[in-house]
């Protein structure tokens, strides 16, 4: 029996999923105004979006590895389709890898990372294998807590006296054509663009009507909450510390000191990710293992923990150091995967079966 | 004549047979006109005054001039004459009449008839309606549940004066027979519920049920969820409020806990007292009582935590006077921990077991040797006993004693996980036991969301 979500599950799901990551990476810092890139993505993102949304209007309820075997026939599809699983595995550990370094760098710095990484996958397995509603379920309460964090972290640094908006001066310095292009460079892929997931679920997403409408809302929301972070972060930092820093959201938590007594609220970052990065990662585990379970025949529930195994496995191996991992996030995976995976097969797809649409009614 | 199955001599000697040498077994000879007969019955499932007045009185003063003892019909008419305001019934099968004896039947045998008369007769001591002991409340009603099935069912009866409420019997326990009644209120609770519970209870399979526990192990969809599925309570007022919330109850015969299926996480932090207040104070009991599952959980693992490994998150004031205090203890936060807290649950459980007469001792011992002596002794650290006598606090306030339990076995499982891998730790902990909270459903319904999620929401 496939449940539906309730609109406000998927609505937390999307908003949790958006905001997962990048609420403590931050948008990468192209150039100095970041908090603009996210309201500047807005219009290209509901292009990108647009075209999921066709695509799963086309496809009636069906989910995306049938929709490419749909419109790609039985060899080629399947072997997209084990491409996307794939490549969900690798957006997952990418996740899981960004979770690690702000681990590593916040709270355990002497624990070895696989320490880290294997604690992690296990409960990332557990919550995928609950299938779907549970998982809409979890993140309704994560959305709940991550805002609640969001919200003291903001009440903290205003109350210690951080916040300075003249920080954020010179306005747009580079001009808007910078803003515009890094948002096309970068944002747009990332975190945005990895909404192509969801389409994986299906029936399970309640109908095309309502996708539309809540797929909205969480894209609103997520995208003046990211851009609301990026103005605390860049107000309490400056524009100048903002580019050198990793963790910009943890560095600004670390700036907060009431009458010396409420300090170092790095624990309330740690929640915060850590709470995203479970319910992001389940999102593609799930996704990956229903992929498998499409290809291989047998149940996905079977696929989950090793599947959650690889994730970990690949999130360790997947580069040597942050600087790595950062660059590769932000130039090859971009190239090489996001680009063809989010935006040039879904097209091409979605041309196709409109084609074969067509076809069929003439 | 001689070959009815009715025979005296014969259900005299099969009853023997049957109850062997019990001393309860009582066969009383009599004579109704000019017809011998024979009542049988168990003495101690009734008690003489109720037998005497109700059976034995009634068919020695009858006049039996109208009845005609030949007639097949003849115990039809003495059931309608004599034992208008009894239960009765007639037997037609003799090898089913030990069976109602157990449950409280007389039987009546009367010569030269093919039939038997039962009536009913049971009549037991009961412990008369006291106050609750383990759900109290300051303000609102006084009285609990009893042992007494039928006291229980009256008592919600009479709350919810409805005649759509139905007391639906079950009989659980292959050697105990015990009655179990599923009360619900028709049209309101849903039949999707109705029947995977009805199915469960036919499928028991239990030699005896003493108590309501023993069902709720059997109805728990899941043998590791680490959360009571089902809820208890021994106030009518809770037991009714759940019923008319679409949900159904089991009444269990012996049972002073009467069981609400399906439980949500939410109800166990729910006094029905919270209705009886202004809202706005209830409100803010019940988010204290949330807190404090929040602490019972989770602040030994924090304490944990903040001391072996992330000692800059503690303001610096603080950090220097619990250092301080850890000065010259020997052992590691962690098993300073695990000692306190072991130690508390012996005292707990010593409390609880013990006769009330050496309760004082417990107490002397618990507070003034290992609280006290032990801190001086520099065996264990102050801070150590505040958070150790703060979580046991803690762990109390849920309305539900139950509910606590499990969660204790929990809060080890987080001490050790944060002594290893620290705040990481604990984060996780506490996330592995969100997500099985999300993961919980019970009989359909999720663990999490309110009931009305029940209908509508799930496709087929």
């Amino acid at each position: 029996m496939e449940s539906k979500l309730t609109g406000l599950q998927l609505y937390a799901m999307m908003l949790v999923f958006l905001l997962g990551t990048s609420i403590i990476y931050g948008t990468p810092r192209l150039v100095p105004d970041s908090w603009l890139i996210d309201i500047a993505a807005i219009v290209p993102y509901l292009l990108l979006t647009g075209i999921y949304l066709a695509l799963f209007w086309t496809g009636c309820d069906r989910n995306l590895y049938e929709l490419l075997v749909a419109a790609w026939g039985k060899h080629f599809g399947k072997l997209f389709a084990l491409g996307y699983s794939v490549y969900f595995l690798y957006i997952a550990s990418r996740n899981l890898r960004d979770m690690v370094e702000l681990i590593l760098t916040a709270l355990l710095r002497n624990t070895p990372s696989f320490v880290i990484v294997l604690a992690f996958v296990g409960i990332v397995a557990y919550a995928a294998c609950g299938g779907i509603i549970a998982l809409g379920r979890l993140s309704i309460l994560i959305a709940g807590m991550v805002l609640f964090f969001f919200v003291v972290l903001t009440c903290l640094l205003y109350f210690s006296d951080s916040i300075d908006l003249e920080r954020v001066l010179p306005f747009l310095s580079e001009g808007l054509g910078a803003v515009a292009g890094a948002s096309l460079r970068s944002s747009i892929w990332f975190p945005y663009g990895e909404v192509l997931v969801f389409l994986a679920f299906g029936s399970s997403l309640g109908g095309a009507k309502t996708l539309r409408k809540i797929g909205l809302f969480s894209l609103l929301s997520a995208t003046a909450i990211l851009s609301f972070s990026n103005l605390l972060q860049t107000s309490v930092l400056g524009i100048e510390n903002m580019k050198y820093s990793v963790f910009a959201l943890l560095d600004a938590a670390r700036l907060i000191n009431i009458e010396n007594f409420i300090t170092r609220m790095d624990a309330l970052v740690a929640f915060i990710i850590i709470f995203g990065v479970i319910v992001k990662s389940a999102i593609f585990l799930y996704a990956s293992a229903k992929g498998a379970e499409f290809l291989f025949g047998s149940d996905w529930r079977g696929f989950a923990p090793s599947l959650a195994l690889l994730i970990g496995a690949l999130s360790i191996k997947v580069s040597r150091n942050n600087a790595e991992h950062v660059s590769e996030g932000l130039v090859y995976a971009i190239y090489w995967l996001h680009i063809p995976f989010q935006l040039a097969i879904p097209l091409a797809t979605l041309l196709l079966l409109r084609l074969r649409l067509n076809h069929k009614e003439a | 004549m001689a070959t009815y199955r009715f025979r005296q001599d014969r259900i005299e000697n099969e009853l023997r047979a049957h109850f062997g040498s019990s001393a309860d077994l009582s066969l009383i000879p009599i004579r109704l006109a000019d017809r011998d007969g024979l009542l049988c019955f168990l003495s101690t499932m009734t008690n003489s005054t109720f037998l005497m007045n109700n059976v034995v009185q009634p068919l020695l003063q009858a006049s039996y001039r109208e009845i005609l003892f030949d007639s097949a019909e003849a115990l039809d008419s003495l059931r309608l004459r004599l034992f208008g305001g009894l239960n009765t019934r007639l037997l037609e099968d003799p090898g089913h009449l030990p069976e109602w004896m157990t449950q409280g039947y007389a039987g009546l045998l009367l010569d030269g008839q093919d039939r038997m008369l039962l009536i009913h007769v049971q009549e037991l001591e009961k412990r008369s309606i006291a106050e609750p002991t383990a759900q109290n409340v300051i303000r609102g009603p006084k009285e609990a549940f009893t042992e007494s099935a039928d006291t229980n069912m009256s008592m919600i009866r009479r709350r919810i004066l409805n005649e759509n409420l139905r007391f639906e019997k079950h009989v659980i326990g292959s050697k105990s027979n015990t009655s179990v009644y599923l009360a619900y209120l028709e049209g309101e609770a849903d039949e999707r519920l109705l029947n995977p519970i009805r199915e469960k209870l036919r499928s028991a399979r239990l030699t005896g049920l003493f108590d309501s526990g023993g069902l709720e192990n059997e109805l728990q969809s899941n043998r590791f969820y680490l959360f009571p599925t089902t809820y208890n309570s021994e106030r009518p007022d809770s037991i009714c409020s759940c019923l008319l919330d679409k949900r159904v109850a089991l009444i269990v015969n012996g049972s002073p806990f009467v069981l609400i299926i399906p439980a949500q996480f939410t109800d166990f932090f729910k006094s029905p007292e919270d209705q009886y207040q202004w809202f706005v104070f209830g409100t803010f009991i019940r988010l204290l009582r949330y807190v404090a599952f929040l602490f019972s959980l989770t602040l030994p693992a924090f304490y944990v935590a903040v001391t072996c490994y992330h000692q800059e998150l503690v303001p610096t004031l603080l950090l220097t006077s619990i250092m301080a205090q850890r000065q010259g203890i020997p052992f590691p936060a962690v098993v300073e921990m695990f000692l306190m807290e072991i130690t508390f649950e012996l005292l707990r459980e010593a409390g609880t077991r013990m006769p009330r007469l050496v309760g004082q001792s417990i107490s002397i011992a618990g507070a003034l040797v290992l609280g006290e002596a032990a801190v001086q002794a520099g065996i264990v650290s102050n801070i150590t006993v505040i958070i150790v006598a703060l979580t046991a606090i803690s762990g109390y306030v849920s309305p539900v004693y139950t509910f606590g339990a499990n969660i204790r076995l929990f809060r080890f499982a987080l001490i050790v996980l944060s002594s290893v891998i620290g705040l990481y730790g604990v984060i996780l902990g506490c996330a592995y036991l969100l997500i099985h909270l999300t993961r919980i459903e019970t009989f359909g319904v999720p663990y999490l969301s309110p009931l009305s999620r029940f209908s509508g929401k799930r496709s087929a």
